[in-house]
């Protein structure tokens, strides 16, 4: 019977291992994705160019396909570092396209719940764009779309349980 | 009965109102961003 457990345990270690390292290398992008806002303003303010985020763009991109990682991005709020990065610049400006395309895409694929929206204020960025007369037709259908979607769970509920 | 009318209709607002508040939990009372909706006014002008 030992040796029949010793495998499962193990296993069950490695699996905890593994998302253990999933959530430190999550953490670690949301990090790094905050920083790069944050100089992309400074040069905004500067006057400067702001390129930090596109030049981490590929790495968050390449997290972001990883559907084996959607847990450890919803649960280690890496949505809040998405919203900052869609956030309109110092100057009203909207981060590049690219960045804009490549966010949208993923955020109709994660499987966002309610208490993932709370905690990272994304609704409020994505309402924002859903408004913005800036923003590229085919990302406000994607904006209304993630509205419909993120809002009929709410009012379809049958009693006030908050997911 | 009429009691019993309101105090569905009371229940319903508040159920209501619960789902309400959570959306702007989420969403916001669209506040957050109006600085930039009316910078873009500006440059339209």
């Amino acid at each position: 019977a030992a040796v029949l457990k010793k495998p499962t345990k193990r296993k069950k270690n490695d699996e905890v291992d593994l998302e253990a390292m999933q959530d430190e290398a999550i953490a670690h992008l949301k990090n790094m994705m905050k920083d790069a806002a944050e100089l992309d303003i400074d040069c905004v303010n500067n006057k400067k160019p702001a390129t930090h985020k596109l030049k981490l763009l590929p790495q968050v991109k390449d997290t972001l396909l990883k559907s084996n990682l959607y847990d450890s991005i919803l649960d280690n709020n890496l949505l809040e570092a998405v919203r900052i990065w869609l956030e309109p610049l110092p100057d009203a400006s909207l981060p590049a396209f690219e960045i804009q395309k490549t966010l949208f895409s993923e955020l109709t694929k994660l499987p966002i719940k309610t208490i993932h929206l709370r905690e990272s204020g994304l609704g409020k960025i994505i309402l924002f764009y859903q408004k913005s007369k800036k923003v590229d037709p085919s990302l406000k259908r994607t904006a209304e779309k993630l509205i419909g979607d993120w809002t009929r769970p709410i009012m379809g509920r049958s009693d006030n349980y908050r997911a | 009965s009429a009691r019993a009318k309101q105090a569905t209709f009371a229940s319903n607002s508040q159920f209501d109102q619960d789902k309400l508040d959570e959306l702007y939990e989420i969403f916001g009372d669209g506040e957050e961003y109006a600085w930039a909706l009316e910078a873009e006014s500006l440059d339209e002008e």
